[in-house]
Parts: structure tokens; sequence; C-alpha cells
């Protein structure tokens, strides 16, 4: 008997993921992404690109926002089911279809909840127009919303993998989160292997591409004047960092770092999955 | 679409590979494979009429219709063969037909509790075509072959053949199914109509399904989608969409759920849900069934109807195995039991017995399958710690 390729097994996958999770009301979690971004742009909406702090503060809550939401669609999508799957992988079922289908119906939310989520923060902010890449900001903020709750959103389905069940994949999750905040080398400075660890972080990226687009280093007021003219060591407490120059290229490697993560988290997944599902 | 490959179904036509693509079509796409094996229609391309069942010898004996072989010279011949009037039944290796008086045995002297095991009947060597698995484990080991879970299992079973699976507690029968599905090899071997598991897993495995104790199935999804999708999955590269719907409608009559085919599985009863489960299974035309306690968690009714689904599945020719701690419910309808006991000497599984019900009440001196549970689990489990001796008894009748 010869069993369903993997395209027409990705396609009957895909069909049955988004069969079930329209009746698992998938929309509360584009709701949900609504109600957090509101919350988030509403503290710190109102100052951003006006000073260097507040916009470094304003995008590093929102990366750290698309994380969290980018998890939460998935962290129990897997782990809840490894019955499930095992039982369908007997019956025939690639788990590379699987993931597949799973990855592309992660696509479709994550394109939703990015636009719920620019949307909302463009209604707070005045978003600067001096595009790198597009012709519009807009584009590549939401693009990089996009990629950020995407990446995460993979992260999440490795993390359900890897779980057995979802109190564990929950018990993993702050931990992951944490990585992420201290990672993207806002609150702290990274050197040596923490540098290093950083670059498989979705919040670098997440930030280096909000700084890059937002143009965020020429946000560094200098020392008035006549200070600096008094007292000639004062220095603005901010100094310009290389990862938020306002240059395509920063901003393009940015992207293909998250692209790379993402599909990264992706493949370790499918892997992940095989091992627990090996004969 | 790609063209049937008829060697796949050959635990049905054996070697009859002249079959055509579109006879071989016709037979599964019409639910062929779903029908009693006396009512399957004969595929040599004379129009589908039915096989005979149970046919008269002209000595006077029975002609076996239940393993039927085709054989190139001589078309369709039942692979059980002759068998005299009153003697073994197709698949009892150990048992009496209800007639016969073969093997029947006496009760010994030396019990524990006042009486003995009764030596076993002597098995009965059956023919290379009748029998349909072998199953030859020396051992089965965990923990890098420090701890063995299993050891010297050796068993027969026939086309048709509705095998019950009985043991205490820790006594390998999880461990059994799992090494004939292939999840964890055994040192030996599972033979499937002659072709090695361990050695052809990857072609194999789909033709051995499994009816889980626990649902695997996804509480959100109709149960129309449910079994369309398996069959998709497992049928999509040899089917058109049109067979698949048609097959998928077979079974689902089949099983007795086409009227729940719009309902979601989430508002089923725990008896319509592994109904479900067997109907995914029965999509796929696997040719043996394991169902480890598809009975748990259900009422006395429901569990009898899923038993009486589960022989009807056997009667299609297919070989059905459950484990179930309500054996006495199906009693008449199971045509064989394996025992197992754990030793109490080096902890593993063995096999203690494997022939008839019959045989099985007779030997273990019981009325009721579930004590023989009780024979054989030990005091501190409530029972009476007699594996030893029944494993003793099982090993020497069988040199």
């Amino acid at each position: 008997m010869t069993e369903a390729g993997f395209f027409q097994q990705v396609f009957i996958l895909f069909n049955k993921t988004v069969r079930i999770a329209w009746r698992e009301r998938f929309y509360k979690s584009i709701a949900f992404s609504a109600i957090i971004a509101v919350l988030v742009m509403a503290v710190v909406g109102g100052d951003m690109l006006e000073g260097y702090g507040e916009t470094r503060s304003g995008f590093f809550t929102l990366a750290s926002a698309c994380i969290w939401i980018g998890i939460f669609n998935t962290i129990q999508s897997i782990c809840k089911e490894h019955e499930i799957i095992h039982a369908d992988t007997r019956n025939g079922m690639m788990l590379s279809a699987f993931v597949t289908a799973n990855v592309m119906w992660q696509f479709i939310v994550c394109i939703l909840e990015a636009a719920v989520i620019y949307g909302i923060s463009a209604v707070f902010v005045s978003y600067n127009t001096d595009s790198l890449i597009f012709d519009s900001t807009a584009a590549e903020y939401f693009l990089t919303i996009f990629l950020l709750l995407f990446g995460s959103a993979c992260l999440g389905m490795l993390i359900s993998a890897v779980a057995n069940n979802g109190t564990v994949a929950m018990t993993i999750m702050p931990f992951v989160l944490i990585l992420q905040l201290i990672m993207c080398g806002v609150l702290f400075k990274l050197e040596g292997v923490m540098d290093v660890i950083s670059y498989i972080t979705f919040s670098k990226w997440g930030m280096s591409a909000f700084g890059a687009i937002s143009d965020m280093n020429g946000l560094i007021d200098p020392p008035p004047g006549d200070l600096a003219t008094e007292f000639g060591q004062i220095r603005s407490p901010f100094e310009p960092i290389e990862a938020y120059d306002h240059t395509p290229e920063t901003l393009l490697t940015a992207w293909i770092w998250l692209v790379a993560v993402t599909l990264g988290c992706a493949l370790l997944t499918t892997l992940t999955l095989k091992l627990r599902n090996r004969e | 679409m790609k063209q049937l490959n008829v060697a796949d179904y050959s635990y049905f036509f054996q070697q009859a590979t002249d079959l055509s693509d579109k006879e071989a079509r016709s037979f599964f796409l019409t639910g062929g494979d779903l029908l009693p094996q006396n009512e399957q229609p004969d595929l040599r391309g004379h129009g589908g009429s039915p096989r005979p069942d149970n046919a008269k010898h002209p000595d006077g004996g029975e002609i076996s219709a239940s393993p039927a072989v085709y054989s190139p010279a001589g078309g369709f011949k039942p692979a059980g063969g002759f068998r005299p009037a009153g003697g073994f039944r197709p698949g009892g290796d150990a048992g009496l037909s209800a007639s016969g008086d073969h093997g029947k045995s006496s009760p010994s002297s030396g019990s524990a509790d006042g009486h003995a095991p009764t030596p076993p009947p002597r098995p009965k060597i059956e023919t290379p075509e009748e029998v349909a698995m072998r199953v030859n484990i020396r051992s089965q080991t965990v923990q890098m072959g420090r701890k063995t879970l299993l050891k010297d299992v050796n068993f027969q079973v026939s086309r048709g053949d509705f095998m019950l699976i009985l043991g205490g507690s820790g006594a390998g029968k999880t461990t059994l199914i799992r090494s004939i599905l292939g999840e964890t090899k055994a040192d030996g071997s599972i033979q499937l109509n002659g072709k090695n598991l361990y050695t052809n897993f990857k072609s194999m495995k789909s033709q051995i399904g499994l009816v889980p104790q626990f649902l695997t199935l996804r509480l959100n999804d109709t149960v129309l989608s449910t079994v369309t999708d398996a069959a998709y999955i497992r049928l999509g590269g040899t089917f058109s969409s049109a067979e698949i719907r048609q097959r998928v409608n077979r079974v689902l009559d089949k099983v007795g759920i086409t009227d729940l085919q719009d309902s979601l599985i989430s508002h089923l009863s725990g008896g319509q849900k592994k109904k479900v489960s067997v109907a995914v299974q029965l999509v796929g035309f696997q040719q043996v069934f394991i169902c480890d306690e598809p009975d748990s968690g259900l009422d006395a009714a429901s569990r009898v109807q899923l038993m009486e689904l589960l022989k009807e599945i056997a009667r299609t020719g297919k070989i059905v195995m459950v484990i179930t701690h309500y054996p006495d419910d199906a009693i008449e309808l199971f045509s064989r039991v394996v025992v197992l006991a754990k030793s109490s000497t080096d902890k593993a599984g063995h096999l203690a017995y494997t022939g008839d019900v019959a045989g099985a009440l007779r030997t273990f001196h019981v009325e009721h399958l579930q004590d023989i549970v009780k024979e054989i689990n030990p005091p501190y489990e409530g029972g009476k710690g007699l594996a030893d001796e029944y494993i003793r008894r099982w090993s020497v009748t069988r040199t």
C-alpha cells in the first residue's frame, strides 16, 4: 500500500489543523494579542521615537510582548497530542509533514496577529517615515513584528515537542522567556559566550531590526553645547550601538537571523518528534 | 494514480499475482475485505461468486474456508485443508473443537492446593498455509539488557483468529504487543505470512494496527473527517479521492457509525469513540489488529458490543489480538488464548498456555477466564502463585 506523499500529507494535515483551530476558536488568540498590544502601547507608546531611552524601552517591551504572544500560540499544541502523534505516525503520518502543516498554519495566524499589533501600535506611536528596504516603514515594522511572532511560535512548538505534557511546557516557558529578555542586549551588555548565545535569540534580532528602522542611534541627544564646553568630561548616557545602525544591511541581517533561527526551531521540532517516535 | 500492488494484499490472495489492478481495486472499494471470509468474492475473474464455506468434503469431513489460498494452477483452495468431522478446529493449536476429543487431558496430582495444573494438550502442528503469524520471542529485555521482561514466548496465529492475551500484572502483556508491533524489537522474530517483521519493518508496519487503551483521536474533529484523513494518509498514494471516500463509507458502515459521521468525537460515548478508533485502523487494510484494553472504561453492554465488532473483523480473515480485563464478557467469541505468567525465578513473563478457550479452562481447572489470572498471580496480589508450575508444565508439553 502506498501512503500519501509529503505534499499530499501536508495538504491533508493543514486542512485538519485549520478545521480544528477554527472549532477551538483560534481567533481568541488574535483578540488576546490585541489586548496585550493595547496595554503595552498605552504604557510605552506615547513617548516612543521621542528620545533614545524611551524608544529603546518601548521597542524592548513590544518585542517581549511579541515573543510572549508567539510562544503562547503553540506552547500547548504538540505536548497535548503526543499520544495522538505517536498513533498517527504508526498509521503512516510523516512528522515532517505534520510540523510543516503546523508551521504553515502559524504563518497565517502570525500574519493576522502582526497586523493587529502593528495597527494598534500605530495608533499610539508616530512612526518615522524614512524606510530602509521597502517603500514605507509600516511594512518594515509589520514584517519585524511578524517575524518575531512567527519565530516565537516555532520556538513554542519546539518547547511543546520537548515537553511531555502541558505542565512541563508551561514550566519551561518562563526560563525561555527570561533567556530572551536577558539576551536581547538592552538590559545588560553582553560579552564573550553570552554574546554568542544571544545570536540565537529572537529578542536580539528583533531589537536590532526595530533599532535600525527607527534610527534609534539618531535619537541619542548630544549634551547641551554650553555644558559640554563648561565640563569637557560630560558625555551622553547612551552610546550608539552598531546593531541599531539605520542601514539596510543592519535590517536585512536582523531579518535573515530571525528567519534562520525560526527555521532552526522548526527543524529541531521535527527532529525532536522523530526521536520521540523513533522505531 | 499508482497501480495497485497486489502483493500488498497477499494475505488475501497469497499467490494471486495474476490478479488485475481493476479486480483488486474493485474488491477493496466494494468492501470485499470487510465481508466474512466465506462471503468474500472469488477474485479469479469468475464474477465474484462467494467462496464455499465449510463445504462438505467428499469424504464426509469439512473443508475449512477460513484461510483461502490462491494457487495459480488450481485456483483458490482452502488452506485449512480437509479436516475430519469432529477434529481440530481451525486455528486451535492446542484445543479441541466442540465435538472433538483430541488432546483431552486428565487431571494430575501434586497440586499446592489440591488440584494441580493439568498438563496442557499437545500443540497441534498447523500447516504452513494456515499460519499467518508466528511469534518467536527468545527474550525481550530493557535497561541495556539488564532486565528481562519476556522469555521464550512462541506461538502461532491463524487468519481469522480472535485471540485473547491473558496474564497477571507484570506478566508482559503490553511488552508482548509492543514486540509484535515492532515498537521494541525482541530477540527473536515476528513472522507475518512468512516475512520477518523486524527485518522488513518499514514495509510491513502498516499491516499491523493498534487500537490503543487510551483515546488517540482529536476531540474537536468529526468522525467522518477523522476516518477520511486517516484513509487519505494511508491510501493517498494508491487510490483516488473518490475511491477513498467510497472506502471510508464502507468502513463506517461496517463499524456501524455511519449515523455519527458528522458528530464531533467529543460528543460521542466511550463505546462510540472506540468504534471510531477501530474504523481508523480498519480503513487501511491491516492484517493484524492489536487491541490494548479497548474496553477499559466502557459499560458491560458497550464492552460486549465492541468485542462482537472485533470478532466480526476477525471473521473477515484478519487476526485480532486483545488484552482485556473482562475476558469472560466475550468468552464465546475468542478462538484462541495466550496466557503469560511471570516467573518467580527470573521475574520475566513466560508462556503458560496457548490454545483454545476450552483447553485453557481445562488446563487451569477454572470455569472463568478471569480465574486463570488468579491461578498464576502471586499470593500478594490475591492469586494462588502457581505461575512457575504452569510455565514448567507448558514448557514440558512443548518439548
